[in-house]
C-alpha cells in the first residue's frame, strides 16, 4: 500500500467547477483586485470572526507587510522561534529588522517562559508561530507584549481555523499572516496569503501597501510593493472556502486516530500535549520518536511518505551566519530536529491508510 | 460602435491556453514546476538573454534585481553575486543557456 503525503491530484480530481468559475472571471477581464478578491476577503474575515482580511501575494508577504506597516525595520529586533518554516525569519529579515530566537516548547511553539530573557531595548515585536496548526500560547504572549509595549504579529500560515478557548488564531496580535500555499489546509493553485486585523486603519493602509501605494489610478500616497492576491486565485479560494471546515475536521479526526493508537507506545513515541481548550488543525502531524532516522527509512521503504518539518534549525542555517548563533543555544529545537517525524494526515487519507501507518510503526518498535 | 481599451476576454478564448491550464492538473505542481521552467526558457530566448527568472510581478522583478545587485540599504542577506556564481548557472536542469526554476524550489 502507498500512503502519499500530497493529495492534490485527488483533491482536484474534478477541476471543472473551478474552471467554470475561472471562465466566468475571464469574461470580466477583471484580473487584478476586483469583485472576486473582495468576496474572498469578506468571507475569510467572517470565517475567523474578524472584521478585516487583506489578500496578498504570499504568506511571506502577509508577515513582511504586517511588520513594515507597524513600523518594524532596520535597528529593530523581532523575537520568534528557530523551529519554523524559513518564511517567518525571511519576512523579518526582509524588513531590515533582526530576528532573535527563543527556543520552543513541547507543542513546537515558542516557549513563553524564555521570551522575557530575550527582550532588550531593541526589541520591537514578537512573531509567535502557530506551527503544525497548534496555536502558540497567545494569552501569555499578549501579557508579555503588553507589559513591554511590543507589537505582536502572529504567523498563522499553518493554522487556519485553529483557536484557543474558541477564539481564533489571528485575532490576538495587531495582525496575523495566513498562507494559501498548495499544501495548506485552505490551498489555492499557487502562492497566496492573507493578513487579518481588527484595525480599520491598518486595513486601509495595507490595501494601499499591497498595491503600489496607489490611492487612485493616478495618485500615489507612498512608495510601496506590489503583492496582491491574484484574482484568479481568489476565485479558486472562494470555492475552497466552502470546504475548509470539512477539510479541517477530517484532519482532526485523522490526528485523533493516530493519537489513540500511539498512546501506549510512550516508550518510543512522544505525542505533544493536547490541551483541551486548544483547537489544533493539523497542517502537519508531528511526533517525537526514538530512532527517527531508521523509522523514517522503514516507513518510506513501505510506501509511506513521511517527512521532517524541519531537519535543520534556522539559527544553524548558512543564512543565519551573521546573527552569531551557535549549536547548543536552543536545545529543545536542536533535539527536535533529530527526533521529529511528520506522518501524512491529509483529508484524503482513508482509515485503511492510517491503520497501515499505525501498523507499520507498531511493527517497527515491536 | 464601441472601441474597447482592452479585450482580455477575446484574447483568452484561445483553446490552447485552456488545454495548457488543464495539463497542470496532471501533476498538480502549482508552485514553480515544468511550466515555469519552460516559460523562463522561452522568455529568455525571446529576449535573447541567457537567463530568465519568473517572479510575482514586474515590481518584484525590478526590486529583486536591485537587491541582488547589492543596491538596497543594509542588504546583507544576499551575497554579492557575480554571474558565474549564480546558483542557476550550475543547477539548470535544462542545460547551459536556458532558464531554470531551481533557484528556489518550494519546500513542502
Amino acid at each position: 500500500m502507498k500512503v502519499r503525503y500530497s493529495y492534490l491530484e485527488q483533491q482536484f480530481d474534478d477541476v471543472n467547477p473551478y474552471l467554470d468559475d475561472i471562465r466566468a472571471l475571464v469574461k470580466t477581464g477583471d484580473f487584478t483586485l476586483g469583485k472576486a478578491l473582495t468576496e474572498f476577503e469578506e468571507r475569510f474575515a467572517d470565517l475567523l470572526g474578524l472584521p478585516y482580511a487583506i489578500g496578498v501575494g504570499t504568506g511571506t508577504d502577509a508577515l513582511m507587510l504586517s511588520l513594515k506597516i507597524l513600523g518594524v525595520g532596520p535597528g529593530d529586533d523581532v523575537i520568534t522561534t528557530p523551529n519554523t518554516f524559513v518564511a517567518t525569519v525571511g519576512a523579518i529579515a526582509m524588513t531590515g529588522a533582526r530576528p532573535v530566537f527563543v527556543d520552543n516548547n513541547e507543542e513546537y511553539t515558542i516557549d513563553v517562559t524564555k521570551i522575557e530573557a530575550a527582550i532588550t531595548p531593541r526589541t520591537k515585536a514578537i512573531m509567535p508561530v502557530h506551527l503544525t496548526g497548534c496555536p502558540a500560547q497567545m494569552p501569555a504572549i499578549m501579557e508579555i507584549a503588553t507589559r513591554h509595549r511590543l507589537i505582536v504579529v502572529e504567523d498563522a500560515a499553518q493554522a487556519i481555523l485553529a483557536s484557543i478557548d474558541g477564539q481564533s488564531v489571528g485575532s490576538w496580535g495587531e495582525t496575523a499572516g495566513f498562507s494559501l500555499h498548495p499544501l495548506k489546509n485552505l490551498n489555492i493553485w499557487g502562492d497566496g496569503g492573507v493578513i487579518v486585523t481588527r484595525s480599520q486603519e491598518l486595513r486601509d493602509k495595507l490595501r494601499l501597501f499591497r498595491n503600489h501605494g496607489m490611492t487612485t489610478r493616478d495618485e500615489i500616497a507612498f512608495w510601496s510593493h506590489n503583492c496582491r492576491l491574484d484574482t484568479l486565485q481568489a476565485v479558486v479560494a472562494n470555492r475552497l472556502l466552502d470546504q475548509v471546515h470539512v477539510i479541517t475536521d477530517q484532519r482532526i479526526t485523522n490526528a485523533s486516530r493516530y493519537d489513540e493508537a500511539f498512546a501506549d507506545l510512550s516508550e518510543f513515541i512522544r505525542i505533544p500535549p493536547r490541551r483541551p481548550n486548544i483547537k489544533q488543525v493539523y497542517h502537519t502531524y508531528v511526533l517525537r520518536v526514538v530512532e527517527r532516522d531508521r523509522l523514517f527509512q522503514y516507513l518510506r521503504g513501505n510506501g509511506i511518505q513521511v517527512k521532517i518539518h524541519y531537519p535543520i534549525p534556522l539559527h544553524l542555517q548558512k543564512a543565519a551566519k551573521d546573527l552569531g548563533y551557535r549549536q547548543g543555544q536552543f536545545p529543545v529545537c536542536e533535539s527536535d530536529c533529530q527526533t521529529i517525524i511528520t506522518l501524512p494526515v491529509h483529508q484524503h487519507l482513508e482509515e485503511q491508510h492510517i491503520d497501515y501507518v499505525i501498523d507499520n510503526i507498531r511493527e517497527f518498535y515491536r | 460602435m464601441q472601441v474597447k481599451y482592452l479585450d482580455l476576454h477575446r484574447q483568452f478564448q484561445d483553446p490552447e491556453i485552456h488545454r495548457a491550464i488543464a495539463r497542470i492538473f496532471t501533476h498538480c505542481q502549482f508552485v514553480l514546476g515544468p511550466e515555469v521552467a519552460g516559460f523562463e526558457a522561452q522568455f529568455a530566448q525571446v529576449c535573447g538573454t541567457r537567463w530568465a527568472v519568473g517572479v510575482n510581478s514586474a515590481t518584484d522583478a525590478l526590486f529583486l534585481a536591485l537587491k541582488a545587485l547589492g543596491v538596497a540599504r543594509g542588504m546583507k542577506s544576499l551575497p554579492s553575486l557575480t554571474p558565474s556564481s549564480l546558483p542557476w548557472a550550475r543547477l539548470s536542469p535544462l542545460g547551459p543557456g536556458r532558464g531554470s526554476s531551481m533557484w528556489a524550489r518550494t519546500t513542502i
